[in-house]
């Protein structure tokens, strides 16, 4: 009877410790949004998508990035392939904008949109958002290959976000994500983000290579990888229609 | 006068190729403009009609509402009052519609299809199914929940057999990622045009994709007993229902913008709070049609002048050459007494009997063309469908346009041939009965 | 008393710039019932004169009286109105109307005036034309089916049918054989008779011109004889009586 009511104290003592042991989630995914945004800089990088489709030709994009966080401005700008060199992506304030420099023209979009028909959203490239518009609902201990890692589960806390439930693998000694499931409405797999190769930059750490697997379409992927990430200054009229349309000519 | 017109008659008859080939002329440019008349007439009927078909009513109902973010979620969630509303009006309904719907992407054995889906009631729409040509599979397979009818084309893209499921990649009604799964039911031939931008679901499934809940949807449609009283009955409603639920203006001040764009652009500028509702009807959407069908109506009156610009002059001709052929004739019924005006007339009716004896055989040469036309089926899967009558062209002829078409015609040929006749009327009787002919 | 007086009557035709005289001031006078003979070779004037008379032209000087009315100051629609009412015309070349039948041709004037007659009337008048000109069997006879004579004598009972007080008949047997010439003029004697019509006609065959009561010759728009029953007679109609 002893034996067995000193089993139960040490159980308990050991889910306390257990508890106590496990981090404070919603202040990982702080963290982890920490990671990708430059609150106290610009930020600069040159993108290469590379996208596969069954039956296709390899779709080879390459963009120029510049990020202002602390203001939410963004730039994106396609430089390859040729026909498409010039269409470009702004964020200024709430709207975002796509410029067709064929029609000259700019017309509302959203970060929801896929990037050229990739896999790839505007959204994947710029700043992190997920603190504010999860929840972890589940988490478990695993590995990712030779990495120690939590599993978490995040449910959207509102409607409006474009995944409904997203797993994530983050690496426990650097809180970076390693890998991400998205979910549908439905509960259904849609795509699957492998983020390797992390490269400092400032004093942050972004991956230099992301793959996003279509679980929909199978077959389909987008390779992205980063080059010359900077966070130096950038010049403010980046930010403008203006530079778009100077850009495209 | 009654001598006057049996003389023009004769005369007509007198030189019958040369009558009958300038009433040849004005039949013709007549059978023209009536066909592009009949055809515009019938044009927004049948196009009008169609389309009430495809979009299940003709007054539309729809939900809009405004987020704290600013955005635009669509849907109706609780219709009891707009269904109470609707049904205390003598409005000439004959049922209402519920309809959801969105675009998302078909994925079938890795190939992609975007795809604007309707989701329908389908045991109250059955006047719907009856309308649809299917061509392999069921109607009846659409009791399966998840079941779908996709135009050959769509299915023939995606190399889908019937029983065959496939994945749907669609936002719901708050832009959420969502993935579905439809199971081919049927289908159907390819309706054309607008048609074929749609594939049928059933409204539960649907709903339940777009993650709207029990009781919601997206359009609500008023179908009424006849086309002509949708603007009144719309207005009425309308009126009906201001004050009980929120609603967008309806009167777009601005003339180049359209009325359902002017409504989208209110949706986006103002601010509310709760469900606002956006009223249009089958004439907002297609005014475009009238559009069209007022160029029609220009263009074949632009064809009738130019024509006739043509035939007027083949008949001053024709005339001048007559008045000339009979100087001596003219010459002597003026000496036996007969007046200046007198001569006019004996000209005018000729033209006059031409104009009318081409005006007759080009009305009743369209009428068999037409009728003709009106015959051959051309099938509910042929692009032009939209343009048919169950695959049948139909025609209608407004009386003021036959009747104006013969006033045209009319005063067109009495100008053509006036100054002949003046000419013959102004002739010298001892000049005239000098001339041998 | 003259039913026709021309008073120093000139007609000049313009040809161009060119001033044509055809009639350089003839006078005369006309008697009720004659049947009169303007005579002369081509160009004389003959035909200048009938139309002058007729009302289907107007002199260029003088004055034409018709049943003592003088004429030059009448406009078009009245001289229209004249000539269906008091005057009958024959031409040299019948100048029927094509597209109407024997019968149809003659009732033509009836139909132009606004006395109306009944139906049976008219239909009588006409019918007894035909018969006196002799084609009752030609009645419903288009133009062109009828020989010269046959046309001719259409051309009379037209001239006829609205019982005008005068007929004129410009060269009525130019265009027929001598035979049918004579068949013709006699015809009109005969009417003439009948019917106590002033019958003027013109001609310059010298044969029929004696069938005349009273025979006026021209030569290059003058007078050069003006003889009735034998006599010559004056330029003016006779005043009084």
């Amino acid at each position: 009877m002893r034996k067995i009511a000193t089993v139960l104290i040490l159980l308990m003592v050991m889910s306390v410790a257990l508890t106590a042991a496990e981090p404070d989630f919603q202040e990982m995914l702080r963290k982890i949004d920490d990671m990708g945004n430059f609150a106290d800089s610009d930020f600069y990088a040159e993108y290469t998508l590379t996208s596969q489709k069954p039956g296709e030709p390899v779709a080879v994009t390459k963009a120029q990035m510049f990020r202002r966080d602390r203001n939410e401005q963004f730039v994106f700008i396609i430089l390859e392939p040729q026909e498409d060199s010039g269409k470009g992506y702004l964020k200024v304030d709430d709207n975002v904008w796509i410029y067709d420099p064929q029609s000259r023209a700019f017309n509302h979009s959203s970060l929801k949109e896929e990037i050229q028909n990739t896999d790839t959203k505007n959204s994947d490239l710029t700043s992190s958002s997920l603190a504010e518009d999860y929840t972890v609902t589940r988490s478990a201990e695993g590995t990712l290959g030779a990495f120690p890692v939590w599993i978490l589960e995040l449910t959207a806390r509102n409607n409006e976000v474009s995944y409904a439930k997203i797993i994530i693998w983050v690496h426990k000694a650097s809180s970076l994500i390693l890998k991400e499931e998205d979910y549908s409405v439905s509960n259904r797999l849609l795509r699957t983000v492998a983020y390797s190769s992390y490269m400092k930059v400032g004093d942050k750490f972004l991956p230099g290579v992301i793959t996003q697997v279509d679980n929909v379409a199978i077959g389909e992927r987008t390779i992205v990888q980063m080059a010359n990430p900077s966070v130096a200054v950038i010049p403010n009229d980046r930010f403008t229609k203006s530079f778009l349309e100077r850009a495209s000519n | 006068m009654i001598q006057e017109i049996n003389i023009a008659l004769r005369n007509l008859n007198r030189q019958k190729k040369r009558s009958f080939l300038l009433a040849g002329a004005i039949a013709f440019g007549i059978m023209i403009v009536t066909l592009i008349n009949g055809f515009s007439g019938s044009f927004v009927e049948n196009v009008n009609e169609n389309f009430s078909h495809l979009m299940a009513g003709h007054i539309f109902i729809e939900g809009v509402e405004k987020t704290t973010t600013g955005r635009n979620y669509y849907f109706i969630s609780d219709d009891k009052i707009l269904i109470d509303t609707i049904e205390s009006l003598d409005l000439p309904l004959q049922f209402i519609t519920k309809r959801s719907e969105f675009s998302g992407n078909l994925v079938y054995n890795g190939k992609t299809l975007q795809q604007n889906i309707v989701g329908a009631d389908w045991s109250k729409e059955n006047y719907f199914s009856e309308r649809m040509m299917i061509l392999d599979g069921s109607f009846d397979n659409m009791s399966e929940p998840q079941a779908i009818i996709l135009s050959k084309e769509v299915a023939d893209r995606l190399s889908l057999g019937i029983g065959d499921r496939m994945l749907v990649r669609m936002k719901t009604y708050t832009g959420q990622q969502n993935l579905g799964e439809f199971v081919l039911a049927a289908i159907i031939a390819d309706p054309g045009l607008i048609g074929s931008m749609s594939a049928y679901a059933n409204l539960d499934y649907v709903n339940q994709l777009l993650n709207l809940q029990t009781g919601e949807y997206k359009i609500m449609g008023l179908y009424l007993s006849s086309m002509k009283p949708i603007d009144t009955a719309a207005d009425t409603l309308y009126k009906a229902l201001e004050g009980k639920v929120q609603l967008f203006t309806r009167d777009s001040d601005d003339e180049e913008t359209n009325f359902v764009e002017a409504m989208m652009q209110q949706g986006k500028e103002e601010e509310w709070e709760g469900l606002r509702y956006r009223l249009y009807t089958l004439n907002d959407i297609l005014s475009e049609v009238q559009d069209l069908v007022n160029v029609l109506d220009t263009a074949s009156l632009v064809i009738l002048l130019v024509l006739f610009v043509i035939i007027m002059v083949g008949i001053t001709n024709t005339f001048r050459m007559v008045m000339l052929e009979r100087v001596r004739e003219i010459g002597t019924i003026r000496a036996l007494g007969v007046q200046k005006k007198g001569v006019l007339r004996l000209f005018l009716f000729e033209a006059l009997f031409v104009g009318l004896l081409g005006f007759t055989a080009g009305l009743a040469s369209a009428g068999i063309i037409m009728a003709v036309l009106h015959q051959i089926n051309w099938g509910m899967d042929t692009p032009i469908f939209i343009l048919l009558k169950n695959g049948h062209m139909t025609f209608k002829l407004l009386p003021w346009q036959v009747i104006m078409n013969l006033l045209v015609v009319t005063a067109l040929t009495l100008l053509a041939a006036w100054s002949p006749a003046r000419k013959a009327a102004n002739l010298e009787p001892a000049h005239a009965l000098r001339v041998q002919n | 008393m003259g039913i026709i007086e021309l008073q120093d009557v000139q007609k000049v035709y313009q040809l161009g710039k060119v001033e044509v005289p055809a009639v350089k001031g003839v006078s005369f006078c006309i008697e009720k019932g004659d049947f009169i003979s303007i005579a002369g070779p081509s160009g004389s004037g003959k035909t200048t004169i009938l139309n002058m008379i007729g009302l289907i032209d107007q002199a260029t000087s003088g004055e034409v009286l018709i049943d003592g009315r003088p004429t030059s100051k009448l406009k078009d629609a009245e001289l229209t109105r004249m000539r269906h009412e008091t005057l009958g015309f024959i031409f040299q070349s019948f100048n029927l109307i094509p597209v109407l039948n024997v019968w149809e041709n003659i009732e033509f004037p009836l139909l132009l005036g606004k006395t109306r007659v009944s139906k049976a009337e008219k239909a009588g008048w006409i019918d007894h034309l035909i018969e006196e000109v002799g084609l009752t069997e030609w009645r419903k006879h288009k133009p062109n089916e009828l020989s010269g004579g046959q046309r001719q004598r259409v051309a009379i009972a037209r001239a006829l049918v609205t019982k005008p007080q005068i007929v004129l008949a410009d060269e009525p047997t130019a265009n027929l054989d001598s035979a049918t010439g004579e068949q013709i003029i006699e015809l009109m004697k005969r009417i003439n008779r009948e019917l106590e019509t002033t019958f003027i006609f013109s001609t310059h065959d010298a044969k029929i011109v004696d069938i005349a009561d009273h025979i006026i010759r021209l030569r290059d728009g003058l007078i050069t004889e003006n003889v009735r029953r034998g006599t010559p007679v004056g330029a003016a109609c006779p005043t009084g009586n």
